[in-house]
């Protein structure tokens, strides 16, 4: 059976984070909202052509994902349509993991037992941290408390599987605030923490501010304290990290809609800005994506026309790189075996002696482990995984 | 002769930054020989490099017509000059060539350093001065100040000196004039034999060799067979003519004038600057004083970067030796950088000239090595052996001794300054000849000094301790037992060959550390620790360390946009193919260049 994740891209936000360079623009008023909804149902009846229900080859949806922008900002009646377009359109496991991003600052009780009732059954927080001078500095609209309240109204609506956005390595954050933010976030129990360090991305707020010298990147040695110290603390907690960033209170709380981004899998992404890589002709991948730009995207909608900016056939090479390089980022790596069916060459005859010797360097040097079926970073070969996944795109 | 009556041959000299490039422009516009709208910025600088770093390199003659106020049309020759004691040779030839020289004094500076060094080059060469003050437009021009000093330093009287604005053309008129009035006019002797001087010559795809010649006596046609009298060749003389800037040809030109004349000259070493051109029939005598074979003085390696094609390389370096009499290569390997040249440079602003244009008019990547004198190795079984690349250095116990070239070198500087340069060739192991007093506020040094000590940046600090006032002439005298050393650099405890360099005893500690100190700052973290160690033999003198990395990870991996991270990986992936690996270690191109430049202060 041919399965694929569906990411829906919700691209409004009350305000824009300084840090963040996700797309997204301000929430405005309802009406464009409206037309918004519209216009995602119509993409996704679209697709449903190519890909669902009454295709060649149909795709059975096993996860959706809203993400954004601010999912959370949108009427859960606009989330029971999109989700009603994708039934419609696509065949829906019965055990499909339906996640959804929430800002503390739009959640009410009201709203996420409508939302629980709509069939989304995962909820992703954005708490960000527990400490309201660090929110203040991230200029989140909510406080400590609001996310304290979020994960227990989101219990109380019947979420139970719960996930925390964490971040670290913000600027004015000591490493025991971390922490802090750490054990708070841990003693309401959620299922799933995503705990990520700050990162100044290209054209953001935050780094205009950092080249001015109005703010300071935390130094590398403490961001990765905080890092090795976050791990411990989730691993005393019992949960098992399983990305880079991402750890779960047990395998069933692994968020499998994001494991698909790393495992090359196929993924639908509507709504603009929003990223596709399917399976094509010879069992290629075929990466796509929809333009940054919302009334682009509605117009395009609404004309029946589509809103692909970017389109590229993989080679065999782009697969097997951007299998390698995401899967590294899991704990358990890559499994070799898996690698010789998908690519039909053992990873060393594929990319030859030389990445070999310099990938082996690296285990030797503690970063990375290898066995006969195996190979995966250790959690020092993480901190530095970048120079690790270079070897092989 | 009546014609020569209005020929005016002439230079313009002036401190860096004074404009002279500026006011050439404007003389050339003044004239007519050029429309403003087809004037690039400073048209006779007439590289791209030349005019970015704001110095003449090759030098670029024009021939003006101008209609003076006495009713009479006028030749200008302007032939301009590069400015670097590197040059100093092609300098002294080039005034040579005149009759008078336009001194340019910035008028908001006032007399500097090479204001003073070009005056007494030209005084030299008995040319008649003609101070000018320029930039008198702006706010902070003190015109009255300025002729004084020109007064009292130079000994020139300025009283009559144009006041002058090149930038805004203010003053020129006047200064034509002066032109006429005050510049000589040449005085050959037209039926005499033929004697003319090679001030410049370039290379052209078409025409071969360029010479640019001042004719003294006599005259030469198309046609005559020509003798270059140092270098004993003959040349069928295939076209002459004037420089208008472009080669205009003429079928002759005679006593007091100056153009150019090519005769199928393969290279331009076979037609020197300073060499006297006379008839091969009907020679004269006596050849023109002064000139000099051009030696290189300093030597690096130039290896091919990564990536890039030894042959290319090979073609550009033949390319511009074509155009370059001064410059030489030939090839040598080396363990770290493979196949190279090794080349031959009058200094180290040649040398730098020369890397930056194979990098920007040939498009090459190319990595330099230390530069090096010539060192006099005498072997234990009495042969000897000159090196030039330290890697060639023959094992300590095959060594009796090393000798190195020693240089006169001639220092100008303001009498202030006095004491702190001779601290400063004292430290780089110079000894005082003598010291003179040539007016009452400048003083000339004499001293003998190793060249190794010179090659550096001994001329950058001359400059920074005299704010710009001090100049610089040097010539070889001899070699001279020295206690030199060769210090090598490890990476990770693995020699880097191309990296080594020969220092005297005494400044083995301070380089060491100055190489290892820059070597950290440039070389990327690695997965492990980097040791850096400079070392003489098994010894090592100086050891830093680059940290092993400790962050390189995208956090953020969410999505589906694996394209932009990709991207990064890959960008990630080019950097380090731009890199130069020595075992397991990372090496920056620029971290050759970056060591090359030994900065006191640190």
């Amino acid at each position: 059976m041919r399965k694929a994740g569906i990411y829906i891209h919700i691209p409004f936000c009350l305000r824009k984070c300084p840090y963040c360079d996700f797309y997204s623009i301000a929430a405005g008023d309802g009406s464009l909202r409206s037309r918004f909804v519209k216009a995602l149902i119509k993409e996704i009846e679209t697709a449903g052509k190519k890909y669902g229900k009454n295709s060649d080859s149909p795709m059975t949806a096993d996860t959706i994902y809203f993400g954004g922008g601010t999912p959370s900002l949108l009427e859960p009646e606009q989330i029971r349509a999109v989700l009603g377009a994708v039934r419609d359109s696509f065949a829906l496991a019965k055990d499909a993991e339906i996640s959804l991003e929430c800002n503390p600052a739009t959640a009410d009780e009201e709203k996420l037992k409508d939302l629980r009732r709509a069939g989304v059954n995962r909820l992703s927080i954005g708490g960000q941290s527990f400490d309201d001078e660090v929110l203040k500095t991230l200029e989140r609209l909510h406080s400590a408390r609001d996310n304290i309240r979020t994960v227990e109204l989101g219990r109380k609506a019947g979420f139970d599987n719960i996930s925390l956005d964490l971040m670290f390595a913000i600027p004015g954050q000591t490493e025991e605030k971390w922490e802090e933010t750490l054990k708070q976030a841990l003693s309401l129990n959620p299922q799933h923490i995503s705990f990520y360090s700050l990162e100044f991305m290209e054209g953001t707020p935050f780094t205009r501010r950092m080249e001015k010298g109005l703010i300071t990147e935390t130094d590398a040695e403490a961001d990765r304290r905080m890092y090795e110290r976050g791990l411990e603390i989730l691993a005393e907690a019992g949960f098992s990290q399983y990305e880079i960033s991402n750890a779960a209170r047990g395998r069933e709380y692994i968020c499998r809609h994001n494991m698909k981004y790393w495992s090359l899998e196929e993924y639908l992404g509507f709504g603009p800005s929003a990223h596709s890589y399917v399976t094509g002709e010879q069992g290629r991948g075929l990466r796509f994506c929809n333009a940054a730009d919302v009334a682009a995207y509605i117009e395009a909608m609404e004309r029946g026309e589509s809103a692909i900016e970017d389109f590229c056939q993989n080679s065999l090479k782009d697969d097997a790189s951007e299998y390698v390089f995401t899967g590294l980022r899991k704990n358990r790596g890559i499994d070799l075996r898996d690698f010789r069916k998908k690519f039909r060459s053992g990873i060393w005859d594929f990319y030859g002696k030389d990445v070999k010797e310099e990938f082996e360097e690296f285990v030797r040097c503690g970063f990375a482990d290898e066995t006969e079926n195996n190979i995966k970073l250790t959690v020092k070969g993480m901190n530095i995984s970048n120079r690790i996944m270079a070897l092989f795109v | 002769m009546d014609y020569q009556k209005y020929i005016r041959n002439f230079s313009i000299i002036a401190h860096i930054d004074h404009g002279k490039s500026t006011l050439a422009d404007r003389l050339i516009e003044k004239t007519g020989l050029v429309s403003r709208r087809d004037m690039k910025e400073q048209f006779l600088d007439n590289m791209d490099l030349e005019r970015e770093r704001g110095i003449t390199i090759k030098l670029q003659t024009t021939r003006l017509v101008y209609d003076s106020k006495d009713g009479n049309e006028y030749i200008f020759n302007l032939i301009d000059t590069p400015g670097h004691v590197d040059f100093n040779y092609e300098v002294s030839r080039s005034l040579a060539a005149c009759e008078g020289a336009v001194l340019v004094v910035d008028a908001t500076q006032g007399v500097e350093a090479q204001t003073l060094a070009n005056v007494y080059l030209a005084l030299d060469e008995n040319l008649e001065i003609l101070p000018v003050l320029n930039k008198i437009d702006l706010p902070s021009a003190r015109p009255d100040e300025t002729k004084e000093e020109i007064e009292e330093v130079i000994g020139l009287d300025a009283s009559d000196a144009p006041l002058v604005s090149a930038k805004e053309g203010i003053g020129i008129d006047e200064l034509l004039e002066q032109i006429v009035k005050h510049i000589p006019a040449p005085s050959g002797d037209p039926d005499g034999k033929l004697k003319a001087l090679i001030f410049d010559s370039k290379y052209d795809n078409y025409k071969g060799v360029i010479i640019y010649a001042r004719i003294f006596d006599g005259q030469v046609k198309q046609g005559d067979i020509i003798r270059l009298m140092n270098t004993k060749k003959k040349y069928e003389v295939t076209e002459v003519g004037v420089c208008a800037p472009n080669p205009v040809p003429t079928g002759i030109l005679r006593a007091g004038e100056v153009g150019y004349i090519c005769g199928s000259i393969k290279q331009v070493s076979d037609a020197r600057v300073g060499d006297t051109i006379t008839l091969d029939s009907d020679p004269t005598e006596e050849m023109l004083p002064g000139y000099k074979k051009v030696q290189s003085m300093v030597y690096c390696g130039i290896y091919p970067a990564e990536g890039e094609k030894y042959e290319n390389v090979k073609d550009a370096l033949e390319k511009l030796q074509v155009n370059d009499a001064a410059f030489r290569f030939e090839p040598e390997t080396s363990t770290a950088l493979g196949f190279g040249f090794r080349c031959g440079f009058l200094g180290l602003l040649h040398m730098e000239i020369i890397v930056e244009r194979l990098e920007r008019e040939f498009n090459l990547a190319v990595i330099t090595t230390s530069p090096s004198v010539i060192y006099k190795v005498v072997k234990t079984d009495g042969t000897v052996e000159m090196i030039q690349n330290p890697s060639n250095l023959p094992a300590p116990q095959e060594i009796d001794h090393i000798e190195e070239p020693i240089v006169k070198a001639d220092i100008m500087i303001p009498n202030e300054y006095v004491g702190s340069i001779m601290e400063l060739c004292q430290d780089r192991r110079g000894k005082l000849l003598h010291m003179e007093y040539i007016t009452p506020t400048r003083v000339q040094l004499h001293y003998e000094m190793p060249l190794n000590e010179v090659i550096y940046d001994f001329f950058d600090a001359l400059k920074s301790k005299t704010r710009g006032y001090g100049s610089l002439d040097y010539e070889f005298v001899r070699y001279e037992k020295s206690n030199v050393v060769k210090l090598d650099v490890l990476l990770n405890k693995e020699l880097v060959d191309a990296f080594s360099m020969i220092v005297h005893e005494s400044k083995a500690y301070a380089r060491g550390r100055f190489v290892c100190e820059k070597l950290k700052e440039i070389i990327p973290m690695h997965q492990f620790e980097v040791p850096i160690q400079a070392a003489i033999g098994q010894k090592v003198i100086a050891r830093e360390t680059v940290k092993a990395y400790r962050k390189d990870v995208i956090a953020k991996c969410y999505g589906g946009d694996i394209s932009r991270k990709k991207k990064l990986l890959e960008k990630q992936k080019e950097g380090k193919k731009r890199m130069r690996q020595f075992g397991t270690v990372e090496v920056p191109q620029e971290a050759f260049t970056a060591v090359l430049k030994y900065d006191d202060n640190k």
